[in-house]
């Protein structure tokens, strides 16, 4: 439940969700003196603020009022009914909208006392860490009150539309949410050793503008509690629709990911087939991700590039085992069977409405800007560009795998060994942009061991591999055959090289 | 609507167009009763900005899970001009139920002419369900003594003008909500008890929040006037905006499995449309013995993907019958298809499922082996079944194929399973599917 959102979660840029309250919660690792400094600060600024809040009420014209139970009581409810999502990575509640309809309706005193209910949640984590937060919900009440009163937001009735209150609640708002977010943040930075700012970026940032928004709902919780009478009705009815909102939001996410998962799972179980290609698709996903951001693509449409970055390869099921797994030279006729996996491919996907752009990229990942590709033998920007985009991350994971025919090639001469390519079989611009690319995030080529096949097919040794550039070299016709893949490996050095075709 | 996209046959057709035409008396009689009323509309002005709001409303319908299709801000709409007693500080609302219900007619027939000139038109037994529904609710506040027992209510007795309209609402949802179970019951032959808790489990989550809304907009325009409809929409809003998305990424979801299911066919495991038509078959066994609507989606899960595990052979089964490989060997590829889902981490139920569905439903000597779910069973009848049939619409085929199940009631299929399928298929073949 700390409000760090996890790598994951952005990795499926998960759109933001409607009311993200960032949640203080278990700081693991052990705190250094000036964060127990920091915290003990804290605790004793809220003791004072409760304190303090205990005593205007007392002395209030009508303290305690049986409002006030109503608003706990609502608080509680939020609270208890608070939706998590992601994991526990971050809680919706309702109850930010109640603290700050609290602050119209009955007065700062009222509103800080409020702090209590959402701290109780932490008990369980200790009396440190609910003593914290509880404090940390109290300075933002009494600091948010501050703003509203001060800017001359009433209490106690709103009289007619003013533009005037409306701004006064907006700014508490707004406080409530920074002095929160800070409060936490500076914990977090100290428990996970990093930047205040960059916590901040990760957690307040992107769920600011929806939760300004959600805090609105606040406002119209307190007019329809004061001017049309209501009272606790109002809230129960305005809060339902939220609520709804906030679980349809969650189940949505968790469903997201679940999809995520199991395609992810069924193009593993499509490469188990085609002995020595996995983690290819998954790996060609991360290349073209770093393509796409590289030409500033919108988040979007990256997401789809991802998608049919994934499942570029799912028609090669179609291409019989006997074939993958042959020894030497294809003949013509078994190549033909896999320049049919693009199209195969898109048969799969076809009715996958998302996709939508990814399709052109899956069933055209095969052309080569001069047009001696296949499918369909396109040439330049007749090329989709998701197509164009494959091609080279591709050939890219390809050439950085271990076959065993081969060893691996490293990232710069495998990035050389495109730049050589482009404008003949890939599009400069794709080739740079993953040049680029890589050099800022880097690259972790497959590692290890050729993939030997132990597996539950397993009969023969594989020998080539469609995605090499080398090995698409010897069935395009008319093409000048080079010595086109500077011999990493012993094999091609010594021996007759097998992918030099005869003609 | 349907649950399930299923094969309807008469029954379904015969409930749909008595509602239908509910929905019609009730529009004519409505809109009859306005226009011959001598003062003509009652505040025009406020009908109008309820007008506009229903259309918008149905414009921006969505589609909930189990295909269910809904116009939230609409209804909601709808439902808080009948229930509205004042606009504004100073104007009592005065028009009767007759002109409720043409309003509200109106605005879904405004808010549904884009999407019919887009070739999309709304799920009849929807829309006619949501006019019934306002209609009744117009009828029980504005032609009985209640509206004028809550419009004279002071204003510090708000509440109990809000529980007034919130059990008025309440009743309108639960009509909707048995309205909707009997279009369920009807088409695809579920038992009445099932189709009722899973109408009334999707009726609680979005219809509780519309409910709310219709009242909340009904007591507010009190005294924010046109500004109570646009204001409360907004967490509406939010919440259709949410579910839409939800059901959304589950439509894209099944679409997902039901395409990558088809990797079996295209690597020649299986014979095409071999899994989609189990599965589809399936869920229709499932439904009419009483499967509920979160048991179904697994089902259909299972079913789509129960050839997965042929994937791992290096040889494929001969069209991919399972039904022609011993028994091991079934076991064998049905642990490989349940250890590839698993692996996903999220479909742990679906793994048992495509796990058992090699077992037989009983073992030696026992009745019935407990530990075999339902799903699994199913599966495993209907799987056989496609497997002698293969799509195939011939009649004699099928009961061939019926008969063969038949003689392994004994140990291999589950009786009540088969006496279920045997139901379905007869009656797909008199409809000629």
């Amino acid at each position: 439940m700390v409000v760090a959102l996890s790598p994951e979660v952005d990795r499926l840029s998960v759109p933001v969700p409607p009311a993200a309250v960032p949640r203080p919660g278990a700081w693991r690792m052990e705190l250094s003196a000036a964060a127990k400094r920091y915290i003990a600060a804290v605790i004793a600024a809220g003791a004072v603020a409760l304190g303090g809040a205990v005593l205007a009420e007392a002395r209030s014209a009508h303290p305690w009022p049986p409002a006030l139970v109503g608003l706990v009581a609502l608080a509680a409810l939020a609270e208890f009914i608070q939706i998590t999502v992601f994991r526990d990575k971050v809680g919706l509640s309702t109850y930010s909208i109640i603290l700050l309809a609290t602050l119209a309706i009955l007065g700062v005193p009222a509103a800080v006392l409020l702090a209590v209910v959402p701290g109780l949640a932490y008990v369980r984590l200790g009396p440190v860490k609910w003593a914290f937060n509880t404090a940390m919900f109290a300075i933002g009440a009494v600091v948010a009150g501050g703003a509203y009163v001060g800017l001359g937001g009433p209490v106690g009735g709103f009289h007619g539309f003013s533009w005037r209150d409306v701004l006064a609640f907006l700014a508490a708002d707004l406080l409530y949410m920074v002095v929160n977010g800070v409060l936490v943040a500076r914990v977090v930075a100290y428990a996970e050793h990093l930047p205040v700012k960059a916590v901040v970026a990760t957690t307040l940032a992107p769920t600011a503008i929806t939760y300004l928004g959600n805090g609105l709902f606040g406002l119209l919780l307190a007019v329809l509690w004061l001017d049309a009478g209501l009272g606790p009705v109002a809230a129960l009815l305005i809060l339902l629709p939220l609520y709804l909102a906030y679980w349809a939001y969650s189940q949505f996410s968790g469903e997201q990911l679940a999809h995520e998962r199991t395609i992810a799972t069924l193009i593993q179980a499509v490469e188990t087939k085609d002995l020595y290609t996995r983690g290819h698709n998954e790996r060609v996903a991360k290349a073209v991700v770093i393509i796409g951001r590289q030409l500033r693509m919108p988040e979007e449409r990256v997401e789809t590039l991802r998608y049919a970055g994934t499942l570029h390869d799912v028609g090669k099921l179609a291409v019989p085992t006997r074939v993958l797994q042959k020894e030497g030279r294809l003949t013509d006729e078994e190549f033909e069977t896999i320049k049919m996996h693009p199209l195969r491919g898109l048969e799969v996907v076809r009715d996958i409405e998302f996709l939508d752009e990814a399709f052109r990229g899956i069933l055209h990942h095969h052309e080569r800007m001069d047009g001696r590709g296949y499918p369909m033998g396109l040439a330049g920007g007749a090329i989709p560009e998701f197509a164009r985009v494959i091609a080279v991350a591709d050939a890219f994971d390809s050439m950085t795998s271990t076959r065993s025919y081969r060893s691996a090639r490293g990232v710069p001469e495998a990035l050389a060994e495109l730049q050589e390519c482009a404008g003949t079989q890939f599009d400069p611009r794709m080739v740079d942009a993953l040049v680029a690319g890589v050099q800022r995030v880097g690259w972790t080529p497959q590692t290890g061991r050729p993939y030997v096949p132990g597996d539950p097919a397993g009969t023969g040794e594989v020998l080539y591999d469609h995605d090499d550039p080398a090995y698409a070299r010897m069935f395009t016709r008319d093409l000048p055959v080079a010595p086109a893949v500077p011999s990493a490996g012993p094999p091609a050095e010594d021996d007759p090289d097998p992918r030099v075709p005869e003609r | 609507m349907s649950a399930f996209p299923a094969r309807w046959d008469q029954r379904g057709a015969r409930i749909v167009g008595a509602l239908v035409l509910v929905a019609s008396v009730l529009a004519v009689a409505g809109i009859a009763r306005t226009v011959s009323l001598p003062h003509g509309l009652a505040q025009p002005y406020v009908a109008t900005a309820f007008l506009v709001f229903i259309s918008i409303g149905e414009f921006i319908r969505v589609t909930l899970p189990g295909d269910r299709e809904s116009a939230p801000l609409g209804l909601a709409g709808a439902l808080g001009y009948a229930l509205l007693t004042e606009f504004g500080p100073t104007t009592l609302a005065t028009q009767g139920f007759g002109q409720v219900i043409a309003v509200t007619v109106t605005g879904i027939l405004i808010g549904a002419l884009p999407h019919l000139a887009a070739g999309r038109p709304p799920q009849v037994d929807a829309v006619s369900r949501r006019i019934i529904v306002v209609s009744a609710v117009a009828i029980g506040f504005r032609a009985t003594g209640l509206h004028d027992f809550v419009a004279s209510l002071p204003m510090d007795s708000r509440w109990a003008a809000a529980g007034v309209m919130v059990a008025l609402v309440v009743l309108g949802m639960a009509l909707d909500t048995a309205l909707a179970t009997s279009v369920v019951v009807a088409g695809e032959h579920a038992p009445f008890g099932v189709a009722l808790r899973d109408e009334a489990r999707a009726m609680v989550g979005l219809g509780s929040a519309v409910g709310a809304t219709g009242v909340l907009i009904a007591l507010s325009a009190a005294i924010m006037g046109v500004w109570s409809l646009p204001v409360l929409a907004m967490p509406l809003f939010l919440t259709q905006f949410s579910f839409r998305r939800y059901s959304g990424i589950r439509q894209t979801y099944l679409e997902t499995i039901r395409s990558l299911s088809r990797v079996t066919d295209v690597g020649g495991y299986t014979e095409t449309g071999h899994g989609r038509r189990v599965s589809e078959l399936s869920v229709a066994v499932a439904r009419e013995l009483g499967m509920p609507e979160t048991g179904l989606r697994e089902l259909e899960y299972a079913a789509l993907l129960h050839d997965i595990g042929q994937l791992s052979l290096s040889e494929p089964i001969p069209r991919g019958a399972t039904l022609m490989v011993p028994p091991s060997e079934q076991r064998r590829i049905a642990g490989l298809g349940a250890q590839v889902i698993r692996e996903a981490g999220v479909l742990d139920r679906v793994a048992e499922i495509v796990e058992k569905q090699a077992e037989p439903y009983r073992q030696g000597h026992t009745p019935d082996d407990p530990s075999i779910p339902l799903s699994s069973r199913i599966i495993r009848v209907v799987n056989a079944y496609d497997d002698m049939v293969a799509g195939s619409l011939e009649f004699a085929r099928r009961m061939d194929a019926l008969e063969h199940l038949r003689m392994g009631l004994a140990a291999e299929y589950d009786p009540k399973v088969v006496d279920r399928l045997s139901h379905v298929v007869q009656r797909y073949s008199r409809m000629g599917v």
